[in-house]
């Protein structure tokens, strides 16, 4: 009787420091897990920025497309571009160029006679 | 994430080479395969080992066969072209048609020739009385590289209107302009200067015929006409380049 006694309690006592332990090492990491979740995704961008270094920044502006929560510099580095008209008429004399540069190589009798 | 940089880079650079293969291919007249030089070469061969009416025909079929597609492929680049003006779309066709012509009328001889001497002479004809790779075939080209220069004159004033109008702004934001003002003046003087070096260009060279070609007259006109072109390509890229240089100064000033 003493021994199931005994067997029980220290049965209920391990239970118990376990559980204590466990609370424990929750509370421990409860205010940086809640944290974590809370702002899940600028640490993931700034980790992700971080480590992709400063040479990167498409990759940053790519990973922040990504996230949920769009950060205020994700909008400074991809402002809404208003396209140059003058690079359009700039591209189609380009594309004569190209046509000009073609037909002149065509123009050689490589066919003969 | 650090993938998505290279495989966008792979991505875009796929595009650029079928981009740049899809433009290439547009309106390029093939100079070997089906129309090019050689592709006789096993007709040729055998009239070499031993001249016979029926290796002469063959020889004489395949040399008519390829400007055949050649002219066939000349019509369908000035059919594309998106620079050539109708006048001059209009006297090339008219060339190749009698061209092809001609050349369907001489084939008609050679098939009908029972005589090797006699069908020497006819294959000689071939080159001789139409003059495909040495005179149409640069006509068609030269012309259509000329009117693309003369294509470019309407680009530039859309771009000199719109550079003025910066220029203006700017002018009247009390900014000093007068480096932008140079440039867009380059552009214009460089322009001008193509559109010079082109436009007599098709005058000169559509009249010409196989006898001027024969007669010696004919090929210095289109080497010329090569040169000319060339000059005149160089100054259109210089007015581009001064159209960037104008916009650059312009930002300058912001």
């Amino acid at each position: 009787m003493n021994r199931q006694v005994s067997l029980t309690t220290r049965l209920t006592a391990t239970a118990l420091l376990v559980g204590v332990a466990v609370i424990g090492c929750g509370n421990g990491n409860a205010g940086s897990t809640q944290t974590a979740t809370q702002t899940a995704t600028p640490a993931a961008q700034s980790s992700q920025i971080d480590q992709a270094g400063p040479s990167t920044s498409p990759d940053a502006s790519a990973s922040a497309s990504d996230s949920a929560v769009p950060s205020a510099s994700t909008v400074a580095i991809n402002p809404v571009a208003t396209p140059d008209p003058l690079d359009s008429s700039l591209n189609s004399v380009n594309q004569l160029l190209n046509g000009i540069n073609s037909s002149l190589q065509d123009s050689g009798s490589g066919g003969g006679e | 994430m650090k993938l998505r940089i290279p495989a966008l880079v792979g991505a875009v650079a796929l595009g650029s080479s079928l981009l740049f293969a899809s433009i290439g291919s547009v309106g390029a007249v093939t100079t070997t395969g089906p129309s090019g030089k050689g592709i006789c070469a096993v007709e040729q061969a055998a009239v070499k080992a031993g001249a016979s009416v029926e290796k002469l025909q063959a020889f004489g079929n395949c040399e008519i066969n390829r400007r055949f597609a050649t002219l066939t492929a000349l019509s369908a680049k000035i059919t594309s072209s998106k620079v050539m003006t109708s006048a001059h779309a209009a006297t090339v066709q008219s060339e190749i048609s009698s061209t092809r012509d001609g050349l369907t009328a001489l084939k008609a001889t050679i098939d009908a020739e029972t005589g090797i001497p006699a069908l020497r002479v006819d294959i000689t004809k071939i080159a001789t009385q139409f003059r495909v790779y040495l005179l149409v075939v640069p006509q068609v080209n030269l012309t259509n590289a000329s009117d693309g220069v003369l294509a470019s004159q309407s680009k530039f004033a859309t771009i000199n209107t719109n550079l003025a109008a910066r220029i203006a702004a700017a002018k009247a934001a009390g900014k000093d302009t007068s480096a932008a003002q140079t440039d867009l003046d380059a552009m214009n003087a460089a322009d001008a200067a193509a559109v010079a070096l082109a436009s007599p260009l098709p005058g000169k060279l559509l009249p010409l015929t196989p006898a001027d070609y024969n007669g010696g007259t004919a090929g210095p006109v289109i080497t010329a006409a090569r040169a000319d072109l060339a000059k005149a390509v160089a100054d259109v890229k210089a007015a581009v380049a001064d159209a960037k240089a104008c916009r650059a100064a312009l930002k300058a000033l912001k």
